[in-house]
């Protein structure tokens, strides 16, 4: 359709609101309100227009462009108007700065300490330079302001993790409101009130925290001026470019873009123009990459053990260090230990390297055990989430979408409330959980059950009853079924019963399956190198058969195993209880180019957006010069070369079957009246073998490890509060732990995570060995505590 | 509570499910328990799948519904711009220091609660204090100890 704008013909295919064919057009209407993710709500009026025959002035952003209109943005009563909308809004926000007659030269000399008695000004705010209300000031052009000013005097939010929120700031255009309710569907904070006393937030005068807020950062990125600030980047000011990546920490390796000053990553954002991005990304993604990139911990220089103790080495001589303990390590003595979120180059330059520089080495990675393998097995026809949305089914079985895999769980929102069903099987409330038709718990300690009578019922036909026989129904009515399995099942100890059960439903419905995890590239790891189980390198190492223990991205153990000689390449120093003989720092996320196998199996690339911090190398330049040390000349890992042997869809190999692991436990009783079921997990949230809670402390608080959590229903019933610590019995163990509360667990149920790199270790081991298990609580005796 | 909540699964029986059900019943809570309790935004949600923070979002926006159990009396300050501009948030202030509550509390002796508005409408009195349905304009906080003590 033709119209015509500032006598200027545009043209636009398909419905469009005056608004979009203007930008498109390159014409600047002021807006404030609108949001390209978001539907057009009208709520600034900064975008007033004139069309001929329409009376008054109307929205851009709400008048949808029509055949043969005339529009006109720029004359005198339209501004004059705006002016006037502009001074009402600046007249219950901090306005100095912004008609400041001084303000340009302020903003390089800052010469203007007047301002200081009364207002601390657009120069001490943590959106300076990005805030689109400076930006419309500096349109529609304004010298005074002729209302009455009033400073709402509200003390700033900084309670929370990861974002502070300063509503004195606040211009209530309620983008960060429709972003969370409009296209996150989380619903976690409202306009509150009306008139001066509107506020926003959650219900009553609950904090983010306390209202299960994703903390997905989507509000945030929304917000227009300096009301919602991300701590860690509150005082970096403006990024001078930005760089497309791909977030390493999950599975569905969500694109990102990167915020770039200098060469420091100072911010994570979803793609898309960075002041008005979405919010597709989780808390991981969105807030913890640049926590880990710019963490002070990071080891900068080669490290190696000498007598008298450790001491900071040359490459060089790092390199004929790590060389001569190669060489000096027997045939088949090598254990080598990769990390899952290594990029494809980086795993085909270990294979490369390691077979040339040792005989017979052998590979893992420590979260490789069988239940991951047949995982795996059944991963290999895992679709992408894009391919799932024209499903009519949705059932997730033990997924825990908290504060992970975002591009998934918005899926199934936006399906489920444009009415698609959706079942959830499994016991953990998470932000799916509320489009849920229906919520399947299954007997903890009985839970493959539930699978099972699914599958019988799918193939004995359709008379059976209970609950597998009404889901086997609605399985079989469908057309487009999803199936959605997370990792989550692996923390089960029925999970190779359970992932049995899900194959052969899968069959006798074609259902699609999309199974995620946070191992983010193991499907790289299992496809280029020959990997056996963790458990497999473990009883070598218990043996005494393994000389030299390399470690790349991955800490398996929390103290020193008995082996001759021990190399840690990562991101972060090892525990010094490891006693690693070599430490070598690591270029990470950001610092790399590389590629990874991404959801559907196929090849996905990036691009380095900052240099590597201190003498910190790529994993391919370390394997370069320990190659040239041991006279190895001809290994150079030439980018190219590398990505040859690299095929463009994953093809997974598992690994022998690890038929000399432990037998598995022996189901425990059901938990009697007062006792609870203990489900133990293996943190989701870590990235090369660390702790992400270690490195980000927003989220140890938001996804706590071990913590005994429990429902709050509970914790009122035995009188404990969340920061007390009691003792967990299970048969003769008993343990000591801090207890949490959060509604995402049923009454009954208390979950405890560890961090990841203290499962392989014999020295840490699990409470108790089956989860989930019947436990008793005892609350530790304390002075003036009784006991429950 | 709990007579509370199962009158609630009650009140709930009544409507559809669908967010225009959602008036109607908080002004039924209303009605039933005096005021909309954290325990009442909590059922209302699970029952029209909406979150509690969008329900208080809505309830909030109509000074009908009050989120605290009403005390013996309701002080009302006003907030509005001629108000404000005579020290209307002076008085709210002042009068949560002598009751020892924040807006939006109640005193633990039930005598009183605190609230403001945004206008009563009265601006030419201003600045407005409000007790039940009794309009105090012109007030200044040291008639407050006085004005209190009218009222058991
Ligand atoms: S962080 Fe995400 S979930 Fe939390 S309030 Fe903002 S948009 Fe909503
Ligand atoms: S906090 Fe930001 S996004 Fe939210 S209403 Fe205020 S100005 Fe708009
Ligand atoms: S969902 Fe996964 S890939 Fe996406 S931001 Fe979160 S951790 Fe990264
Ligand atoms: S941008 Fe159109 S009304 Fe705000
Ligand atoms: S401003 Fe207080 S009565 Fe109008």
């Amino acid at each position: 359709m033709k119209l015509s704008i500032d006598n200027r013909s545009a043209e636009t295919q398909g419905p469009a609101t005056i608004l979009q064919v203007a930008s498109a057009q390159g014409i600047d209407i002021p807006h404030l309100c609108s949001h390209p993710e978001l539907a057009p709500y009208g709520g600034c009026r900064l975008c007033i227009v004139e069309v001929e025959g329409m009376r008054g002035f109307p929205t851009a952003c709400t008048t949808p462009a029509a055949e043969g209109m005339v529009v006109r943005t720029q004359s005198k009563a339209l501004q004059e108007t705006r002016r006037e909308i502009l001074q009402l809004i600046l007249s219950e926000h901090p306005s100095a700065c912004l008609i400041c007659a001084e303000a340009d030269e302020c903003r390089d000399f800052q010469q203007t300490i007047r301002k200081v008695s009364f207002t601390t000004g657009c120069r001490g705010c943590p959106r300076d330079e990005e805030c689109e209300l400076q930006k419309a000031v500096r349109t529609v052009g304004i010298e005074e302001i002729t209302f009455p000013v009033y400073f709402r005097g509200m003390t700033p939010e900084t309670g929370d993790p990861f974002f502070d929120r300063d509503y004195n700031l606040c211009i209530y255009c309620g983008r960060c409101v429709r972003i969370c309710q409009e296209h996150r569907k989380s619903a976690v904070i409202s306009l509150k009130k009306r008139g001066r006393l509107t506020t926003i937030g959650p219900a009553f005068s609950r904090s983010h925290l306390e209202a299960d807020c994703e903390f997905c950062g989507a509000c945030v990125s929304a917000c227009p001026t300096g009301a919602m600030a991300e701590k860690n980047r509150k005082w970096h000011g403006s990024a001078d470019r930005h760089q497309d990546s791909l977030c390493p920490l999950c599975s569905l390796n969500c694109e990102i873009q990167i915020a770039i000053k200098g060469n420091r990553a100072i911010g994570t954002l979803p793609p898309g123009e960075p002041g008005q991005a979405g919010g597709e990304l989780c808390v991981k993604g969105r807030f913890c990459l640049s926590e880990w990139v710019n963490h002070p911990w990071r080891i900068l220089l080669p490290r190696m053990r000498f007598p008298e103790g450790t001491g900071t080495v040359s490459w060089m001589e790092a390199a004929q260090k790590a060389g001569a303990m190669l060489q000096n390590s027997g045939k088949g003595k090598t254990a080598i230990y990769l990390s899952p979120f290594l990029t494809l180059e980086e795993i085909a330059a270990a294979r490369l390297f390691f077979q040339r520089a040792c005989v017979s080495p052998h590979f893992t990675t420590s979260v490789l055990d069988q239940k991951l393998a047949s995982f795996f097995a059944l991963s290999r026809k895992s679709v992408t989430v894009k391919e799932i949305e024209d499903s009519d089914l949705l059932i997730s079985i033990f997924l825990n979408g908290n504060h992970n895999y975002a591009p998934l769980t918005l899926a199934i929102k936006r399906l489920a409330s444009r009415g698609v069903p959706y079942l959830q099987l499994g016991w953990i409330t998470d932000p799916t959980s509320r489009f849920a038709e229906l919520r399947s718990m299954p007997e903890p300690g009985r839970e493959d059950r539930l699978l099972n009578d699914i599958a019988h019922a799918l193939s004995a036909g359709t008379g059976k009853s209970g609950e597998g026989g009404r889901i086997a129904r609605m399985l079989k009515a469908a057309k487009a079924p999803a199936i959605i399995l997370s990792a989550d099942v692996l923390n089960l100890s029925s999970a190779e019963a359970a992932l049995a059960a899900v194959a052969r439903i899968i069959k006798r419905t074609h259902a699609r399956l999309v199974t995620v995890h946070p191992y983010a590239n193991m499907a790289g790891l299992l496809s280029l190198v020959p990997m056996e189980t963790a458990g497999a390198v473990l009883r070598l190492i218990a043996h005494g058969q393994i000389d030299t223990l390399y470690l790349i991205g991955d800490i398996p153990f929390s103290s020193r195993p008995a082996v001759r000689s021990l190399i840690c390449q990562n991101v972060f120093p090892p525990t010094d209880l490891l006693a690693a003989d070599l430490v070598l720092p690591t270029a990470t996320f950001s610092e790399i180019s590389g590629s990874y196998y991404s959801p559907g199996g196929g090849r996905r690339h990036f691009q380095e957006a900052i240099p590597p911090p201190g003498s910190a190398l790529p994993h391919e330049q370390i394997f370069a010069r320990i190659a040239q040390a041991m006279g190895i000349e001809d290994l150079k890992f030439d980018p190219e070369a590398l990505s040859r042997l690299i095929p463009t869809q994953a093809r997974i190999v598992l690994p022998a079957r690890d038929v000399a692991a432990a037998p598995a436990a022996k189901r425990t009783a059901r938990r009697s009246k007062k006792g609870f079921m203990l489900l133990q997990e293996r943190s989701p949230h870590s990235y090369h073998g660390v702790d992400l809670g270690t490195i980000s402390p927003g989220l140890a608080v938001i996804a706590p490890v071990d913590t005994l959590i429990f429902n709050p229903e509970d914790t009122a019933r035995l009188g404990i509060a969340s920061g007390d610590t009691i003792k967990m019995k299970s048969g003769q163990a008993e343990k000591a732990f801090p207890v949490g509360v959060s509604k995402t667990i049923p009454p009954g149920l208390t979950v405890l995570r560890s961090p990841v790199q203290d499962l392989a270790s014999a020295a840490n081991p699990r409470p108790v060995r089956f989860s989930p298990a019947a436990v008793k609580k005892r609350k530790k005796t304390s002075p003036g505590k009784s006991h429950v | 509570m709990e007579s509370g909540i199962s009158s609630m699964a009650g009140i709930l029986k009544e409507f559809p499910v669908e967010p225009g059900s959602l008036i109607p019943i908080l002004q039924k809570s209303q009605k039933e328990f005096g005021f909309i309790s954290p325990q009442v935004v909590e059922r209302i949600a699970a029952f029209l799948k909406m979150t509690e923070n969008e329900i208080y979002g809505v309830a909030s926006f109509y000074s009908q519904f009050r989120f605290i159990p009403k005390g013996r009396h309701t002080i009302t300050v006003c907030l509005g711009t001629a108000c404000h501009v005579r020290g209307g948030a002076i008085l709210l202030e002042a009068l949560e220091r002598h009751l020892e509550i924040k807006t939006g509390e109640c005193t633990p002796d039930r005598r009183f609660d605190l609230d403001a508005v945004a206008c009563l409408g009265c601006c030419a009195l201003a600045p407005v204090v409000k007790i039940d349905n009794n309009i105090y304009g012109n007030m200044a906080v040291i008639k407050i100890k006085e004005l209190l003590e009218k009222y058991e």
